[in-house]
């Protein structure tokens, strides 16, 4: 009699968890966002972009922006010792679907915020990176030269993780307003990159939304950028007939006559 | 948050896919230039690793520059002209040496990369050349400006002349260049064309900075006329890698050359005025010191360990 007591209640119980676990567990609630700009046009006087992603979230979320770029083969050297003492080009090393631009912002640290099967399993951060990238290396001691690319990235400003870089307020009926900025660099290539937005809560994920922004060269560019690739002749023999007429316009207006003294 | 990117100082790059500020490049192609038109160098071995350096990838970098130098060649070699401090005959002879060095040079560096050698030979050659030119003019002209050694004006006839000279004075078709006031076996700029052709090839650089101390220990031309002497041959070197490089690797940026020239030709003008200003030993002694430097900033890159253990393939 006593266990019958508690049927109605703990099915009632089961009941809400199953539906609350079953809503938790879907990735794929989404949720508006902005981003600003999301077309970019490749000018002469182009020096990278800042984009801005703004939304407003349900409180309490911890928010991941991620952009990413194509996975592309990256073909590189590795330095190593030659006769003990000389720092030379030891071999090659060659990394598959590695990607061409990886951007993370996050409200706190990424540790904080989910499990690291759950960050493998969005790709968040450089090790789950890591993990999606092959390396066709000889021996594994090779692999260990991830991090050593991942500084190369960096160094151009084509890798970036900012923690605790984006802004979170909270705003009436339980909802915060989340604001992140990052800077797409002059060295990223044109392509639609996928920007992604993602809400975390007890370390799973609630909300995944995701817009892409187009980088595409303006004409200008795309004008000199076709004559070099497709008219390689013509553009060499134009370069070396400008870079002739400005040395012999510098001669005729620096045209006073020298002494050797 | 990352800084907001300044849009007026930079302009994009359409084959390095990258943005430059303007005046960085603007100053650095002047500083160079200057370089070129004080020494007869191209000032190719310095511009290309300050190129990478501002993140240009290497093989852009050099392709860009050696259209540069053009420009920078040009200007200086109307300034020196103007002075009468061009040999064209010496110029063509080696020239015609050079093309036919950098064909062999070519190859050879062909056959060095299939035996995994090329990358430890270009360094190593480039950092005993430098070492060896470098020390050795800084030792002549020291010597010759502090009067520890009487060197009178060279004129043609040496008094102890060495093993090399010797060699030199037997060359059959013996020639009088009217600017340089020498008179030499037409063999002799050639084959110097030839053996600077090979190391130029070999370290991919315009070998100018080979070339000058060559001239005026080799064959004996007077410092003045070696500089617009040599900066008259390096145009076409140029002309012909610019050529080449957009045509077969389609690696000339021609914005990145175009400010890098604005900056080089009035620094190459500037330089050249201040060469006929400055001694024959003064300007050997300036120039041993920028070598050394290059060759001490390339010694110390082989022995210390890198900060980043890995490149892009085809960079430094």
């Amino acid at each position: 009699m006593l266990a019958h007591r508690w049927i109605i209640p703990l099915s009632v119980f089961c009941l809400i968890e199953f539906v609350s676990q079953g809503w938790a567990a879907d990735p794929s609630t989404e949720i508006e966002f902005t981003l600003t700009p999301n077309r970019i046009a490749i000018d002469p006087f182009y020096n990278g972009s800042e984009i801005t992603v703004e939304a407003i979230t349900p409180v309490g979320l911890d928010m991941v922006i991620v952009c990413k770029g194509r996975e592309e083969t990256l073909e590189l050297k590795k330095k190593g010792k030659v006769w003990g003492f000389l720092w030379m080009n030891v071999g090659d090393l060659v990394f598959e679907r590695f990607p061409s631009l990886y951007i993370l912002l996050s409200s706190k640290k990424l540790s904080g915020i989910a499990p690291p099967e759950i960050l493998d399993k969005y790709c968040l951060g450089y090790s789950a990176v890591s993990k999606y990238v092959t390396c066709n290396a000889p021996d594994d001691s090779d692999r260990s030269l991830f991090n050593e690319v991942i500084k190369l990235k960096e160094r151009d400003r084509l890798f970036f993780i900012g923690e605790e870089k984006i802004n979170v307020e909270p705003i009436q009926d339980n909802r915060q307003q989340i604001k992140g900025s990052f800077l797409l660099p002059p060295k990223a290539s044109p392509f639609e990159y996928e920007v992604s937005l993602l809400g975390f809560r007890e370390g799973q994920a609630r909300i995944q939304s995701t817009k892409s922004i187009v980088l595409k060269r303006g004409a200008v560019i795309t004008f000199i950028t076709s004559a070099a690739k497709n008219h390689g002749l013509l553009y060499g023999c134009l370069a070396v007939f400008f870079a002739v007429c400005a040395g012999l316009c510098t001669g005729l207006i620096f045209g006073k006559k020298t002494h050797k003294s | 948050m990352p800084p907001a990117p300044s849009h007026i100082l930079c302009l994009y790059l359409p084959v390095a896919s990258n943005s430059v500020n303007i005046f960085l490049v603007l100053g650095l192609g002047g500083g160079v230039g200057f370089l070129a038109g004080m020494f007869g160098v191209g000032g190719g071995f310095l511009l290309t690793p300050l190129m990478i350096m501002i993140g240009i990838p290497p093989t852009i970098a050099a392709a860009s520059v050696s259209n540069q130098i053009i420009a920078a060649c040009v200007s200086g070699t109307i300034a020196h002209a103007r002075s009468g401090a061009v040999d064209y005959k010496m110029g063509f002879l080696i020239l015609m040496g050079g093309i036919l060095g950098g064909s062999i040079g070519v190859k050879l560096i062909h056959i060095l990369r299939g035996q995994g050698q090329a990358d430890i030979t270009i360094m190593l050659v480039y950092v005993i050349m430098l070492a060896g030119v470098g020390f050795y003019m800084f030792y002549d002209s020291l010597t010759a400006l502090t009067g520890w050694r009487y060197q009178p004006e060279f004129q043609g006839e040496l008094e102890c002349p060495s093993f090399f000279n010797r060699v030199l004075r037997r060359l059959p078709y013996k020639i009088y260049f009217h600017r340089s006031k020498i008179t030499l076996s037409i063999y002799a700029p050639l084959f110097l064309g030839l053996l600077v052709g090979i190391l130029a090839s070999i370290m991919g650089i315009g070998g100018g900075f080979i070339m000058v101390p060559s001239m005026v220990y080799l064959l004996r031309m007077p410092m003045h006329v070696v500089v617009g002497t040599n900066l008259f041959q390096e145009i076409f070197i140029c002309t012909t890698i610019t050529i080449m490089q957009a045509t077969l690797n389609h690696t000339v940026d021609f914005i990145l050359a175009l400010i890098l020239l604005l900056g080089s030709v009035i620094g190459a003008q500037a330089g050249a005025h201040l060469s006929n200003r400055l001694k024959t030993d003064q300007l050997k002694i300036l120039l041993s010191l920028i070598i050394l430097a290059v060759m001490v900033e390339m010694l110390l890159r082989l022995l210390t360990k890198p900060d980043i253990l890995v490149m892009y393939k085809g960079g430094l």
